[in-house]
């Protein structure tokens, strides 16, 4: 492994252990994350993006359990560490997440400097309080609010104001890693333009390393350096926002469908388009690709055998048959 | 910074609980009940009452089930009041022989229409002392009660009752003014206070004329050698009213047992209804938090208590155990915590899939940490009015074990009050002053608390809804 990953995923395979069954919710993840890079997750609902990102912080929700697979970060497996080496070492000091409904992350019945004080003494030894409120007084004004809020309770604060303290909480740790499940989805477009900025702001002067997890493909092209699309607990194509987003096209089917479904300013649309049928069952999911069902290019190889994620060029991997181009796909 | 914080948010609350009438109105009550319990005994007229509530010689001067002395309304009938009178003349004497006589002489102004129960004379001596128990009238009359020989161990306490030993020196006081009625007389029957305190005419037997004006009660004493004496000498008037709210049957005055009351009410109420809902809600967050067979057991556990008779079970426990107030409070607790359980375990269950409960996780909470300083939080205000609002069920559930005579007999209670009340046929001898006090003042302590939590509840409740 190198260096410059702070983050890299092996095989990670995390089930939910249920009455009806057991759900295959992420099935063999495999991706990196390099030093001072955002990479995006987009998927529909249900494909497992936020759960990915709670398994990072190894915490996955009961009866959710991992099963398999190596998550490194800095170097460090954190699948088989102790609950109490995870929250010393781990959680929120090497990797923090901003949840997806932040503003519901604050705890209504403290002020904004007892969550964050709260936070430092947990984690930072020695604790002096004039070491914590100088971190507090740093971060708040690093996200542009003055420090009066820290007076304040959560809902004393708006929207854009909870998040931003969300954010500043994220980074106060300095941490290697930083996911952001849909920090945008419940503002309006100003605060959300506000916010991104906010994050692409930081991202430069600090040089931070971010997960971004959205199913807006707007905001994904405007802050990711890769992608990742998911599908049904998979990964099935990986790539640079240009090999995503570019002229040329992305080359999984999905992401296509997906990229068409997305609304856009300038060309007139009489109906959106969208993509038939619904993802699959993931206690019994399909032989073969899991999107071949709603896929307008499978054929019989696709609904037997199941691709692996491939190297297609520099930077580009994708799990289909059709873009790799396989000999019996291309027969049939 | 902190207790300014603190102080700042009492502040709020205060601002906000000062619009609540009704709140204020409780809190008013309760701390008027919180200066009684916790000063009243001392102002009350029987400062030891607290441990003599069942000592029969510590009340034996009381008047038996008088009514209280406001039923003297100015336009009825006057009953003597109970007094207490230790200021007296005191006269000594050197006679021949190197004896001595000492007379103490007691000023009673008596204006009353009705005599009182009992006069009772009280002192302590020591020896051989002959000593004269004497009444002056207003007529100029003097009624000799009594006149006896005593032999007394050192510092030992003795009492005359006119009631008790007084008749036959009446009848013969009567005997010299008028020979036929006193021959009629009968030392059984005859009332002695009501003879002592009448004009003498025929009829005074039936229907007495009082004899208003100044009465002097003379205790002569006689001291034969130097170590017989006589101290503390007092008379007390058992009244045929006494006290502010009368007394029972047992001679006990009502009204102090009603203030001593307070303290245990208090006790009763506030304390079990802190460990219920203490418990109740521990439990409650801790089933919901944690989940699995820690959620099942608390639960069967919870149901097993809620659909236990309570009643049954008690009379049961103390049939076979002697029951001190502090088991009674246990076994309250044990049934009560049920009350405050379910709310608390279903805010629980909604609060624990809160996102600052995951985002907490995340920052590497431990999960006591996320319980007692996330989850606990937040039910905390709803807490609060659950347990001003339990408080009254706890008091009434005392007062109802002790009616059922389950209580501790060592203490005293309100409900214990009552159910000598009941026991010893207040209802039916009409002695209401001894059923409606405890009644009105359980009730009393109820509403505070019923007041207070209602004000509570409108307080806290919105900020909950306020995320």
């Amino acid at each position: 492994m190198t260096n410059t990953n702070v983050l890299e995923v092996k095989n990670l395979k995390l089930h939910y252990f249920t009455g009806q069954g057991v759900v295959r919710a992420l099935d063999g993840l495999t991706f990196e994350v390099a030093r001072g890079e955002t990479l995006g997750l987009v998927g529909e609902s249900g494909c497992g993006k936020t759960t990915t990102g709670v398994a990072l912080l190894n915490m996955p929700s009961p009866p959710g359990r991992i099963v398999e697979g190596q998550i490194f970060v800095d170097g460090v497996d954190i699948v088989g560490l102790s609950p109490r080496k995870l929250r010393r070492e781990i959680r929120w000091t090497k990797v923090a997440m901003v949840f997806q409904g932040a503003m519901n992350c604050l705890t209504p019945v403290y002020t904004i400097r007892q969550l964050m004080d709260e936070t430092y003494r947990e984690h930072v030894d020695p604790y002096t309080k004039a070491a914590s409120e100088a971190a507090m007084k740093k971060y708040v004004a690093m996200v542009g609010l003055p420090d009066h809020i820290l007076d304040r309770y959560p809902h004393e604060l708006s929207g854009g104001m909870k998040q931003r303290v969300v954010i500043a909480m994220a980074l106060f740790l300095e941490p290697s890693l930083i996911i952001m499940d849909e920090p945008t989805t419940a503002l309006d477009v100003i605060v959300q333009a506000q916010i991104l900025n906010l994050i692409k702001g930081l991202k430069k002067d600090l040089g931070l390393s971010y997960i971004f997890i959205t199913h807006d493909l707007a905001t994904e092209a405007e802050v990711a350096d890769r992608i990742m699309v998911m599908y049904a607990g998979k990964a099935v194509e990986i790539g640079t926002n240009q090999q995503i987003f570019g002229t040329q096209g992305p080359a999984h089917p999905y992401t296509a469908k997906l990229l068409a479904a997305t609304p856009r300013l300038h060309v007139k649309v009489d109906e959106l388009a969208f993509i038939p049928g619904s993802p699959p069952d993931l206690i019994n999911p399909p032989a073969g690709c899991r999107f071949a069902p709603r896929c307008p290019f499978a054929k019989d190889k696709c609904l037997t055998a199941e691709p692996a994620l491939t190297a297609l060029g520099p930077q580009h991997q994708v799990a289909c048959w059709k873009a790799m181009k396989d000999v019996d796909y291309e027969r049939q | 910074m902190n207790i300014r914080e603190t102080l700042a948010g009492f502040g709020e609350f205060w601002n906000e609980f000062r619009k609540s009438t009704l709140g204020l109105v409780g809190l008013g009550i309760l701390v008027l009940f919180l200066l009684f319990g916790t000063f009243g005994q001392y102002l009350t007229p029987f400062p030891g009452a607290t441990e003599n509530w069942r000592n029969i010689d510590f009340w034996q001067d009381n008047a038996q089930a008088a009514p209280p002395v406001w039923t003297n309304v100015p336009w009825g009938t006057q009953a003597a009041a109970s007094a207490f009178l230790s200021d007296a003349k005191v006269e000594v004497q050197e006679l021949d022989g190197g004896v001595k006589q000492a007379t103490w002489s007691f000023a009673y102004p008596y204006q009353a229409d009705q005599a009182p129960r009992d006069v009772i004379f009280a002192f302590t001596g020591t020896g051989q002392v002959p000593v004269i128990l004497s009444v002056t009238r207003p007529d100029g009359k003097t009624v000799e009660i009594s006149r006896q020989q005593l032999d007394l161990a050192e510092g030992e306490l003795q009492r005359v009752s006119v009631t008790n030993s007084g008749a036959q020196s009446l009848i013969e006081f009567i005997r010299s003014s008028d020979e036929a009625l006193a021959s009629k007389l009968v030392a059984d029957v005859v009332k002695p206070t009501r003879l002592l305190f009448a004009k003498i005419d025929p009829q005074m037997a039936e229907t007495p004329v009082s004899l208003k004006g100044s009465y002097t009660f003379t205790l002569t004493a006689l001291y034969l050698n130097e170590t017989s004496k006589v101290e503390d000498p007092s008379v007390r008037i058992s009244g045929a009213v006494s006290g502010l709210l009368g007394t029972d049957i047992s001679k006990r005055d009502i009204y102090t047992g009603i203030v001593i009351g307070i303290r245990w009410a208090l006790i009763i109420g506030l304390v079990t209804s802190l460990i219920t809902v203490l418990i109740g809600v521990l439990l409650g967050v801790l089933a919901a938090y944690f989940g699995g067979p820690v959620d099942w057991v608390i639960n069967r556990v919870y149901e097993y208590f809620y659909l236990m008779p309570v009643i049954p079970f008690l009379v049961v426990i103390s049939a076979i155990f002697k029951i001190t107030i502090w088991a009674l409070i246990g076994l309250i607790v044990l049934f009560f915590w049920t009350g405050a359980f379910k709310p608390v375990y279903g805010m629980a269950l909604q609060l624990k899939e809160e996102v600052f409960v995951e985002a907490s996780r995340a920052l590497g909470s431990s999960r006591w940490r996320i319980i007692l300083k996330h989850i606990f939080p937040m039910v905390l205000p709803y807490s609060f009015a659950v347990m001003a609002l339990s408080v009254p069920g706890v008091i009434v559930y005392e007062a109802t074990v002790s009616i059922l005579g389950l209580g501790d007999p060592n203490i005293v209670t309100w409900g214990g009050i009552l159910q000598a009340a009941f026991g010893q046929g207040a209802v039916i001898n009409n002695l209401w002053w001894w059923v409606v006090p405890p009644g009105l003042m359980i009730a009393l302590m109820g509403m505070a608390f019923v007041f207070l939590g209602t004000a509570l509840d409108k307080i806290l409740q919105p900020k909950l809804k306020t995320r």
